[in-house]
């Protein structure tokens, strides 16, 4: 299954790529239907987002690690909760990797841009009208370092011991501070912008939370 | 409005301020004539004395070819030339010219003497190539690679070892001392002796009589003839990843660090009361009173020789695959005003400097194309510059750019825009670290691999040469198959050493020049999903131009196939 271990950790065969990309979009369709009651129209929302930060991954792609992914999934994991979160991490590692290089590190990338996902579930960016900005822009810088350490994980092979991998790391930790910085300037610039514009796909919590007061109302 | 448009004025006349000057006018160097001088290098300058050019290649060694001296006459014609079957790699050490005399150890006639890797110092007849004397060393993978000096009557040569004196008139040895092991060290003639430098950083005061001390103890390799200044013995000290300036109280014996600067030094030169010193990254020059200071710097890469033409000019070569010779000017305090480029059509790697005579300049280069040049009606020498480098806009274009950026930002906030402050602040930051990545990432990997270098494991194969042994070694690895050449010295870079072993094996080796470094495309015309190389199995941190190695490392590229 795996030819040799080169640059980005072991070099997969055909078939072997073939299977890791299966399972990331099955994970990612599983992700998206065990959401809640999605509507059509929340779908079409979130297919549009995924391929415009797709287009944005592979138009910023000479720049040196910065990276749109990262603030968007954080945004995305805050806004629509943790799995569709995932689902939009796992979507726009795949499109954009087949576009700029698929292989072994596209399971790291994507296992990292949901985690970020994940971690911006986790927090309370506040409403549209009292958007905690402070708390996106923590949270973008250190979603860099989380990402970057989980997608370094790919490098990591049968006989490299931990010392290696931590100079590995060390080596890249000019890279890590300017992804952070890229971060931080997306989260600036679009933001709140992109925070207002998934309001628009409610979710499942809101969803859940609205069906509650319905019938509550309705009682 | 008034105010704020002679604000801007003003900001535009200071940036306007900061940008030099330069000299356009045409190049009044002409090519009178060119020689191939065959396979191998010209490393180190040639010698223009009575009528004739003598300058000496080092070997390829791609195949029978072996290193030679040559004399040609001032129209380009060979007179003789002189081959040593015997030697080894890098014959660096500088020819030189002594006129006859007479001393207590008998007369001599006047001499081109060489020194050869292989240890052997010979005198010839300047007139015909023929063998006057010649004189053995010790030789420990290589023999003699510094500069010879004269000593009234003798001859004092830098031995791979030591130090020889030896009678100018028969090469008979007045003395051989051994000191510790040297690569281009040469040899400093005062009155109270003789001072040479070596591998492990001692400076070394070696009397008249032979009888030799430690003079300085400073961390690095020596590897040129130190200098005497007004405030005592300069030496430029190679580190792996860097280089630092130091002066030696001749006194006191205490070294003063001067400076740091970049790796692989050049071979610092003086003239009066000032040094120019060079590395991978500068050309600094110092003045040299009761203290030496720093006078200024000029980024570039330059690791041969330097030579002053007057006082106010300095030129060198620049040791990149683009290189060129260039030619720094100085201001009477010392401070490089500005530098101009002088190119051939063999540009490329180079570490020998320019030699003159009068209206003449001749000079060669790694290409091993000996190019002798003449001045037109505008005299270089006692003009301005006349071949000036195109000015390089972009990073005053960027300050300025960045500038207005803050600007903005600061008058968004005097509007109480703070959200618009932020915008433009952030992204300053993000396109002034973009700016500064490459040479960011390189300092900090070059940092990393510094502090991580006692961990490097042993790479040494039993199956390999013995000879082979504490010399650099470069191992191709393809579908692990490998092809391995050895024995190679004196490499500095990475890339230094894969380019080197490439000529060895007749491996084709494309690189491809980029923001971050070169970058190997392809070997013998395999490029898969990239080349990767590890020094001393450590996977290595930033492109090969920029990486240094040692003088014995084990440099591994292996190809990688998704």
């Amino acid at each position: 299954m795996f030819q040799a271990f080169g640059v980005h950790g072991p070099e997969l065969t055909p078939f072997a790529d073939m299977v890791i990309d299966l399972l990331l979009a099955g994970i990612a369709f599983a992700l998206l239907i065990s959401a809640p009651r999605t509507s059509k129209y929340d779908v079409a929302l979130l297919a549009t987002f995924v391929v415009s930060v797709t287009a944005l991954r592979v138009l910023l792609q000479p720049v040196p690690n910065v990276q749109p992914v990262t603030v968007a999934a954080l945004l995305v994991g805050a806004q629509l909760g943790a799995r569709r979160g995932v689902a939009f991490a796992v979507l726009v590692t795949l499109l954009s990797n087949t576009l700029i290089g698929d292989g072994w590190w596209t399971l790291f990338q994507a296992i990292g841009w949901g985690a970020v996902a994940v971690f911006g579930s986790l927090i309370n960016f506040g409403t549209v009208e009292r958007f905690h900005s402070g708390r996106l822009y923590l949270a973008a810088a250190g979603s860099a370092f989380l990402f970057d350490f989980i997608a370094s994980l790919s490098i990591y092979t049968p006989g490299m011991t931990l010392g290696e991998f931590a100079v590995y790391l060390a080596h890249g930790l000019p890279f890590d501070v300017l992804h952070a910085l890229g971060n931080l300037t997306f989260a600036v610039w679009f933001g709140h912008f992109v925070f207002r514009t998934l309001e628009a796909i409610e979710s499942p919590e809101q969803l859940e939370q609205a069906v509650v007061e319905d019938n509550v109302v309705n009682g | 409005m008034i105010r704020r448009m002679a604000i801007l004025c003003m900001l535009f006349a200071l940036c306007a301020a900061a940008f030099p000057v330069q000299a356009t006018s045409e190049a009044s160097w002409q090519l009178d004539w060119e020689v191939d001088l065959g396979e191998g290098y010209i490393s180190t300058k040639p010698v223009i004395a009575n009528e004739t050019v003598f300058v000496r290649s080092s070997g390829f060694w791609t195949g029978d070819e072996r290193p030679q001296v040559f004399a040609f006459s001032l129209e380009g014609e060979q007179r003789w030339n002189r081959t040593s079957a015997t030697t080894v790699q890098h014959d660096m050490s500088p020819l030189i010219l002594i006129a006859n005399g007479t001393g207590p150890c008998g007369s001599w006639p006047e001499l081109l003497v060489v020194g050869w890797a292989d240890g052997t110092v010979e005198a010839l007849n300047p007139e015909n190539g023929t063998l006057v004397w010649n004189q053995s060393s010790f030789v420990q993978g290589w023999g003699i690679t510094g500069a010879l000096a004269v000593d009234g009557d003798h001859l004092v040569v830098p031995t791979r070892n030591g130090l020889m004196r030896i009678c100018l008139s028969d090469g008979t040895i007045d003395f051989d001392v051994e000191l510790d092991l040297g690569w281009r060290n040469g040899v400093l003639v005062t009155d109270d002796g003789f001072y040479i430098g070596d591998e492990a950083g001692t400076l070394w005061h070696v009397n008249r009589e032979g009888n030799a001390s430690s003079f300085a103890s400073l961390e690095g390799s020596i590897r040129h003839p130190p200098l005497l200044t007004n405030a005592g013995i300069l030496v430029h000290v190679q580190h792996p990843t860097s280089s630092a300036i130091y002066t030696i109280n001749l006194s006191n014996e205490t070294p003063i660090l001067l400076h740091e600067s970049g790796p692989s030094p050049a071979i610092p030169s003086m003239k009066g009361d000032y040094v120019v010193t060079g590395d991978s990254s500068f050309l600094s020059t110092f003045e040299c009173q009761q203290h030496c200071t720093l006078r200024s710097q000029y980024s570039t890469t330059t690791n041969g020789e330097l030579v002053w033409v007057e006082m106010n000019r300095i030129w060198y070569s620049v040791n990149l695959p683009t290189g060129h010779w260039s030619m720094a000017s100085l201001n009477q305090t010392g401070a490089i005003t500005n530098s101009t480029k002088f190119s051939t059509s063999h540009d490329g790697y180079g570490t020998a400097a320019p030699a003159f005579d009068g209206q003449r300049m001749v000079m060669g280069n790694d290409a091993g194309i000996l190019m002798m040049f003449t001045l037109g009606q505008e005299s270089l020498l006692d003009s301005e510059p006349v071949i000036s480098e195109p000015y390089d806009w972009t990073p005053a274009f960027g300050a300025f750019i960045l500038i207005c950026f803050l600007f903005v930002g600061a008058y968004s906030t005097s509007l109480q825009r703070i959200d618009w402050a932020w915008k433009i602040v952030v992204l300053t930051m993000l396109i002034s670290m973009l700016l500064l990545m490459p040479d960011l990432s390189s300092s900090w990997s070059q940092t990393v691999s510094e502090q991580t270098a006692s961990e490097k494991s042993d790479q040494w194969n039993n199956t390999w040469p013995e000879a082979w042994a504490g010399t650099q070694i470069v191992v191709i690895e393809i579908d692990g198959e490998q092809e391995i050449v050895g024995g190679l010295l004196g490499h500095e870079t990475a890339l230094d050493l894969t380019l080197a072993a490439a000529q060895d094996a007749s491996w084709e080796v494309e690189v491809e020049s980029t923001e971050l470094g070169a970058f190997v495309v392809s070997i013998n015309g395999e490029e898969g999903s990239g080349w990767e190389y590890f020094l001393d199995g450590e996977r290595a941190g930033q492109s090969s131009d920029l990486q240094p190695v040692s003088e014995s490392t084990v440099l591994e590229w292996r190809l990688v196939r998704r």
